[in-house]
């Protein structure tokens, strides 16, 4: 069933209510119920904003896992090079 | 008793854990000969082979090897018998039985102290190096004057035979048939002179102090305990040398197979579980803290003004944690040796700059590090007191956008949505609060002294400036939307990454604000104002009327102001005047005006001319700077539309996001119903239309609803700048519902 503009209207400010509550994930939440319900280019819009937050999100943890990654090789580089020093003082 | 060929038989299969008890055993084996010379590189290749050797006959082999090294014919580490150290060919391939027991057998054995160490003379009168157990004894009962121990041979010593003699002292050698005499045991007074010897070889090791003391108790000694005990305490010295990994002293090259005898006691290594071979200890000196090195100035027996002017000083580095002299005084390092353990240490010197770290291939220093020393007397503001004041959260925002272009925005925004940073961020962040907190402390000085007095000066400065100046202001209102405008300008500057210019305008106005409450610079002002008013004229246009420079600008000067001062004469004087008596006031003050002129050439003699000539050159960065903010184009067209339409001054920059406040209250106003029908109705009814609205046509009416009216009410401040997911959602929503719910409104 898909919700009349003045219907939609209603969704916004209960959204906007709950958002300048300080409820985000209760905003997010009813939204998420509200979805399949709101008109469908509104709907196109907010599933496209959806997936840019979560590639963006996937696209900063794989920046952190290269991070830690990068990190680790650093160190065992490291390691190797102490080795080969303790080696040599030998 | 254990023989190698006892736990490894190549014929038959080897568990491994017998495999690994004759690792043990050939570790101990190797850390034997290595303590008898074997050099580090022989000793890592055995090592390696050791462990990697994974069957019998790869063990066997390097058994076989290092017993040759060790000079005995396959047993390990028992003690021998004399007749065992000097086995016959036949012996040599034969394997003793794992459980034969050396028989106590006493015996006498010479050997003579070669260029190449000890050497062992046969019967026969042929040599050969001696066995470690052989060596022990040599070392015990000739340097330690001990008893020869049950059932190992008496050492008899030798004297150097002419063969080595005349190598070592360069004599040619006196002929096979040399004569050899059995040395008599040592008495007194050579032991004492060996051990001078060994003392003065080890002279460099130690102090002269102690050098010093060792020596006296050497010429104080009275018994053998005595001289035992100082061959006790040289030893110490000497083999730290061969631990280090020094070069042994120049000989003649030896064969490799055969080991290089030396006096100090074997020291097997601890078979550990694993492979891994420890390191050597590290010295006293690479364990100091180098941050607790104290600089000291050197002041010599003369005192502190020995040598008179000029001299240059002298230091030295003290540690509170280095060994102290002999006579309980701090050891005093030098600055050659206090680098040297910073380069040993990895670490840079404190005063040293980035570009040496560069130079040594090493990583520039954090730029986000704090130097809390640059930060004295600054209070970082938190960031909530940050978020809580719109000012400071808009420059704040500006700030963090412009200090790492491109990544710095996003990561605040980060801050604000869900607090998600790595460590790395937070510093940054924190690096953050620091400097914006310095720089607004900074601007806020700065800008409670500028006046629209500076304006002026920079409008003189820069005649290109007033056209920008004159359109919003005059002298009526003293510059102050320029004033302003300026400040804010500053702040803008202030928030670069690259402070260059901010810190140059900050520096210049701290200065100038001290020059003009100087003496000399205010006593300077008070003659231009009377000089002024003795000419009629405004003191701000003392620049424009007296042009004292050259003899042309004089004589233009004076004849202005005799004009100026006629007219304004009236009734008796002005017929005074015209007689000539207003050349006398002209006269007077043209003289006045020279003097002026005068002082403000700079000399060596003049003071005042020092000050005036600093007043002009910061008065000329501010002038510049602010020529160069306010006179771009972008400014200007801003400053000529707010103008024009009466409007303060609106310029867009790439702030930070949003407040939390701000956003919180249009959320609010957007749950009251903003965008409902009746509400947006109103709003449209109250909206400005365009001039020609009533003669427009139904159809005009609702194209202009539908494309041109946007009403700035339902556009908050910074909208632009929402930050997180909801905040979008609640963006693409509103448009949404506003492009639809306006197409339903009345235009009638």
């Amino acid at each position: 069933m898909t919700l009349s503009v003045e219907q939609s209207a209603a969704v916004y400010e209960k959204y906007a209510r709950l958002l300048a509550e300080g409820k985000e994930d209760e905003a997010g939440k009813y939204i998420g119920e509200q979805l399949p319900n709101l008109p469908e280019d509104l709907r196109n819009k907010i599933i496209a904003l959806m997936l840019n937050q979560s590639l963006i999100d996937e696209a900063r943890e794989l920046e952190t896992i290269h991070g830690i990654q990068e990190a680790g090789l650093a160190a065992a580089e490291k390691l190797e090079e102490l080795k080969k020093n303790l080696k040599e003082d030998k | 008793m254990t023989t190698l060929d006892g736990g490894i038989n190549p014929e038959h299969p080897t568990s491994p854990v017998e495999l690994r008890r004759a690792k043990i055993e050939l570790y101990d084996v190797l850390g034997r000969v290595r303590h008898h010379g074997l050099d580090d590189e022989r000793f890592e290749s055995y090592n390696e082979r050791i462990s990697a050797g994974a069957t019998p006959e790869e063990l066997k082999a390097v058994a076989d090897e290092l017993n040759r090294l060790e000079g005995s014919t396959g047993r390990l580490h028992e003690p021998r018998t004399t007749a065992e150290t000097v086995p016959s060919a036949a012996e040599t391939d034969e394997t003793p039985p794992a459980d034969v027991e050396t028989l106590p057998t006493a015996g006498e054995l010479e050997f003579e102290q070669g260029p190449e160490g000890f050497l062992i003379v046969e019967e026969a009168g042929t040599k050969r190096k001696p066995s470690v157990a052989e060596e022990e004894d040599i070392i015990e009962q000739y340097a330690l004057g001990k008893e020869p121990k049950p059932g190992r041979p008496k050492m008899l010593a030798r004297r150097l035979d002419d063969e080595a003699l005349a190598e070592l002292e360069g004599t040619p050698a006196g002929g096979a048939g040399a004569e050899v005499t059995p040395r008599a045991p040592l008495t007194l007074d050579e032991r004492k002179e060996r051990l001078r010897a060994r003392l003065n070889a080890v002279k460099g090791k130690m102090g002269e102090a102690h050098f010093n003391k060792l020596a006296r108790f050497i010429d104080e000694a009275e018994n053998d305990d005595q001289t035992r005990s100082m061959h006790q305490t040289l030893e110490f010295y000497e083999p730290r040398r061969r631990r280090r990994g020094e070069e042994p002293p120049p000989g003649p090259p030896r064969p490799d197979d055969v080991p290089e005898p030396l006096p100090p006691p074997p020291r097997p290594p601890r078979p550990d579980a694993s492979d891994a071979i420890p390191p050597p200890p590290p010295s006293w000196e690479s364990r100091l803290d180098i941050k607790k090195f104290k600089r000291v100035r050197d002041i010599g027996p003369g005192g502190r003004w020995a040598g008179g002017f000029g001299t240059p000083r002298r230091f030295f580095y003290v540690h509170p944690d280095a060994p102290r002299n002999p006579d309980g005084s701090q050891r005093r390092f030098t600055e050659e040796e206090y680098q040297e353990l910073i380069r040993q240490a990895g670490e840079s010197s404190p005063d040293e700059p980035t570009v040496g770290r560069l130079h040594r291939g090493e990583a520039p220093r954090d730029p986000f590090e704090i130097n809390k020393r640059e930060y004295i007397g600054i209070r970082p503001k938190s960031l909530r007191e940050i978020a809580a004041n719109e000012r400071d959260q808009k420059f704040f925002g500006e700030f963090m956008a412009n200090l790492i272009p491109g990544e710095s925005a996003d990561l605040f925004a980060r801050a604000m949505q869900d607090g998600d940073l790595t460590e790395r961020e937070r510093k940054i962040v924190l690096y953050a609060q620091y400097e914006y907190t310095k720089r607004l402390s900074q601007w806020e000085k700065m800008s409670a002294n500028i006046t629209g007095k500076h304006v002026e000066q920079a409008m003189k400065r820069y005649p290109g400036l007033e056209a920008a100046v004159r359109l919003n202001d005059s002298t009526g209102n003293n510059f102050a939307i320029t004033t302003k405008v300026w400040k804010e300008e500053l702040m803008h500057i202030a928030m670069r990454k690259d402070a260059g210019d901010f810190n140059e305008v900050y520096e210049s106005q701290m200065k100038l604000a001290k020059l003009h409450e100087t003496r000399r610079f205010k006593n300077w002002d008070g003659d231009v104002s009377a000089l002024c008013k003795r000419a009629h004229v405004d003191s701000r246009d003392y620049d424009a009327v007296f042009n004292m420079k050259t003899m042309r600008g004089r004589g233009e000067t004076s004849k202005w102001l005799k004009l100026n001062l006629q007219k304004d004469l009236t009734g008796f004087a002005k017929i005074t005047g015209a007689l000539g008596l207003t050349r006398f006031k002209v006269h007077r003050t043209m003289k006045e005006a020279n003097r002026l002129e005068r002082k403000k050439q700079e000399r060596w003699l003049s003071p005042t001319s020092w000050t005036l000539r600093d007043v002009n050159k910061h008065e000329g960065t501010l002038a510049r700077v602010m020529a160069l903010t306010i006179g771009e184009p972008e400014k200007l067209r801003a400053l000529t539309k707010a103008a024009m339409r009466n409007e303060e001054m609106q310029i867009e920059r790439d702030a930070g996001p949003r407040t939390r406040a701000g956003t919180n209250a249009e959320y609010a106003t957007a749950a009251r119903g903003e965008l409902s029908q009746a509400q947006l109705q109103q709003t449209f009814n109250r909206a400005a239309k365009p001039a020609a609205w009533n003669t427009w046509s139904t159809a005009q009416r609702e194209d202009w609803r539908d494309n041109s009216w946007d009403p700035p009410e339902l556009h908050h401040e910074g909208e632009e700048r929402r930050v997180g997911m909801w905040a979008q959602i609640f963006s693409a929503f509103k448009n949404w519902l506003f492009n639809d719910q306006k197409k339903k409104l009345s235009v009638a």
